[in-house]
């Protein structure tokens, strides 16, 4: 008879969740269970029967972080179904916006979410944080508030954007804004530097913790990267373990992966089918987006020495994301030089069909489904967020996590050893709003 | 004297809390302890039942351990202050209830506590909330302003104004136009003129009825409003017609 702790309430991420660990009598542990408790909010029942012109602000509202992708996954996914097609500066707006998410995103991630784990450790570690090392706090601030900033001055608003419809975006970008989102830029690459002499610092400390901790072997997904940072506009490519690449259209992503349900969580596990629940298992996100990416920043090149070019490595989520910030901030000025008109929007057509979509949010793939009639009313509606992708392989890094943490500490299970487990956990910055957001058990409605 | 400030967060999407970090370097001030966050502390421990000067609620009630954590903090808190549109009035998470998603096969899910609230609602139905900031977020500087006034023992703010007095586009004081087949444009047609009033051009802006305080950034980004921070006659209305204490008046309504 297995013994089983627990850790409630993850602290430092987005959403509820808690990890059950099976720990058998000679004190090794068995099985780890990762459980979203996030009550799921029901997306799709909620998004089924609304016009299609709400969907793009009703789907911004599944994550109070990556709402941008949401918004504009949400828009291609329609434009999709009804063959729209958009002017090239709404193109570029959308990819701005994101840029400037995912540059908020991350810093929001590194220096309050996983930073004071991994620059302090330990269980006080984030009110240590501001004692210590204020200019680390200092430079997280200010880089995430030049991405709210951007956020505002393209959409109006910080947080829940919902610039993009279906068909373009509903503002253009007038000379003064492109000047003062320039002015924001200008002063981020400091900011940056400073967090990446963190990074730098943590990686080549604690090498073999950065290398090792949490390690586990799964495929990995994500657009297909070339020279800049592609976040919006790429086909998905599938990375096996093997090294062996495939592109795929988000169609045959669907077709091909399996959503099991566990009668502990709310959110489905989703795999390979043809793999199977063990070996079908892929990752999303910054590691994988940095694995055949070709950018040119010291980070990157950083990257590349300390992890080599196909890693497996956890906790190089957290190692990669510092390079994509200084890729966001460089392709947004590439952007704002390329130049924007003001033609930002064609009129949308609803008319009877499908559209699936997929964008990179800051934590990975997101796809989202649709089923529209004539007049634009959806009949169906499908999201597959990046942290329900990973949820099987949260639940093998938190049992490797728990192996190693457990065996160093000879099977002693205090606060300690819960903040280093929550550690490997929070490497994949999940979300669990976003996990949960329609992965309900839904079962038929008794007519 | 330090503030102490715990936030919880129900059923929601961290929005208010991103929002809650916008606010800055304000909270991070020396005035200001955060003592209970989900995202801000290092491990969820007990100590959010220990006393707390203001205690901020994000997301509307979604599951029976919602409703336990409730009236198991609110007692020990000096102000309440529900924030969010979720947390005022039900939010996008009361959708579900519209239409009866929540048929779900919870029976399997082993932890009882964490099963599905039999109706999704918004706190005060269990608790006594002091003050409301609506918004989907609401904007920092309407969080901040309402925390620091209340560490500095000030009035707490009242918007008696809304979307549209500070919304600047042109506006003609006429009854939107008529569009044929009676429907209003959306998002679906053409970029609306970005100068003139989105209701006189025939877009279903709710600037009109909204409580203010968010600067009308939507409108100006060329955005209708979806009156996210819902009606201003709930809030400003009631004082009016009565010399009642306002904490009275709330209750009376619940």
């Amino acid at each position: 008879m297995s013994k089983v702790v627990t850790i409630d309430n993850l602290a430092r991420l987005e959403g509820h969740a808690s990890v059950a660990l099976y720990i058998n009598k000679s004190g090794n542990v068995e099985k780890a269970e990762y459980i979203a408790t996030e009550p799921s909010r029901g997306f799709d029942m909620i998004l089924k029967g609304k016009h299609a012109s709400e969907i793009p602000r009703l789907a911004a509202r599944i994550c109070g972080i990556c709402y941008t992708p949401h918004n504009i996954v949400a828009c291609k996914a329609l434009e999709d179904a009804w063959g729209t097609v958009i002017p090239r500066s709404a193109k570029k707006i959308r990819e701005l916006i994101i840029y400037a998410n995912t540059l908020s995103s991350h810093a929001l991630h590194n220096v309050f979410l996983a930073g004071p784990g991994l620059l302090i450790g330990g269980p006080n570690a984030i009110s240590d944080l501001k004692k210590k090392y204020p200019d680390f706090l200092e430079a997280g601030i200010k880089l995430r508030a030049i991405g709210q900033d951007i956020s505002e001055i393209i959409a109006g608003r910080k947080v829940h954007t919902i610039i993009a419809a279906p068909g373009g975006v509903l503002g253009a970008l007038s000379k003064e804004k492109q000047d003062s989102i320039m002015d924001l830029l200008d002063s981020a690459d400091e900011h940056i530097s400073t967090l990446g002499e963190y990074t730098r610092k943590i990686v080549s400390q604690k090498k073999n913790y950065m290398l090792s901790f949490g390690k586990i072997d799964t495929h990995f997904l994500s657009l297909k990267q070339g020279k800049r940072l592609e976040l919006y506009d790429a086909p998905l490519e599938l990375l096996m373990k093997s090294g062996k690449k495939e592109l795929l259209t988000p169609v045959q992503l669907l077709d091909r992966i399996t959503e099991e349900e566990k009668d502990y969580s709310y959110v489905r596990h989703p795999y390979l089918t043809k793999l199977g629940a063990e070996g079908g298992q892929f990752r999303v996100g910054p590691l994988p987006r940095i694995q055949n990416a070709k950018w040119d920043n010291p980070y990157f090149h950083d990257f590349k020495k300390n992890f080599g070019e196909l890693t497996q490595s956890t906790m190089g989520y957290d190692a990669a994301r510092i390079a994509e910030m200084a890729e966001c901030v460089r392709e947004m000025k590439n952007i704002i030089d390329s130049g924007l008109d003001n033609e930002i929007k064609n009129i949308a057509r609803p008319r009877d069909g499908v559209g699936v979509a997929v964008v990179e949010a800051p934590r990975g793939i997101l796809l989202h489904y649709y089923e529209t009639d004539k007049n634009g009313i959806i009949k169906k509606a499908r999201v597959i967020a990046p942290t329900t992708f990973h949820q099987g392989s949260i639940e093998r890094t938190t049992f490797e996590a728990a192996r190693m943490v457990l065996k160093a500490s000879n099977g002693r299970f205090a606060d300690e050893e819960k903040v280093m487990i929550e550690q490997a956990i929070r490497a994949y910055d999940p979300c669990m709003s976003c996990a949960g957001a329609t992965q309900l058990r839904i079962i038929k409605r008794e007519a | 004297m330090v503030v102490k400030v715990s936030t919880i967060q129900l059923g929601g999407c961290s929005g208010c809390h991103v929002s809650l970090l916008d606010v800055g370097k304000d909270l991070f001030s020396d005035a200001i302890t955060v003592v209970h966050s989900y995202l801000l502390m290092d491990k969820v421990t007990d100590t959010v039942e220990s006393d707390t000067d203001v205690l901020l609620i994000e997301g509307a009630v979604l599951t029976n351990e919602d409703e336990d954590l409730l009236r198991r903090i609110a007692p020990h808190a000096k102000t309440v202050l529900a924030v969010g549109s979720c947390a005022c009035f039900g939010g996008i998470a009361c959708l579900g209830n519209l239409k009866n998603p929540f048929v779900t096969n919870t029976d399997n899910l082993k932890d009882s506590k964490h099963k599905l609230h039999p109706l999704v609602c918004s706190p005060k139905a269990f608790i006594d909330v002091d003050y409301y900031i609506p918004g989907c977020p609401p904007p920092a500087s309407v969080i901040g302003d309402t925390i620091l006034a209340l560490v500095n023992g000030k009035p707490v703010p009242e918007i008696s104004h809304t979307v549209c007095d500070e919304c600047e586009r042109e506006k003609t004081h006429t009854a939107p136009p008529i569009v044929p087949g009676g429907k209003w444009k959306t998002t679906l047609d053409e970029a609306p003129d970005p100068k003139k009033c989105l209701l006189e051009q025939g877009y279903l802006c709710l600037g009109r009825q909204t409580m203010g305080g968010c600067n009308a950034s939507c409108t100006k980004a060329n955005i209708a409003c979806e009156a996210c921070r819902g009606p201003i006659f709930l809030f400003r209305g009631f004082k009016k017609f009565t010399d009642k204490e306002k904490k009275e008046v709330l209750k009376c309504l619940k």
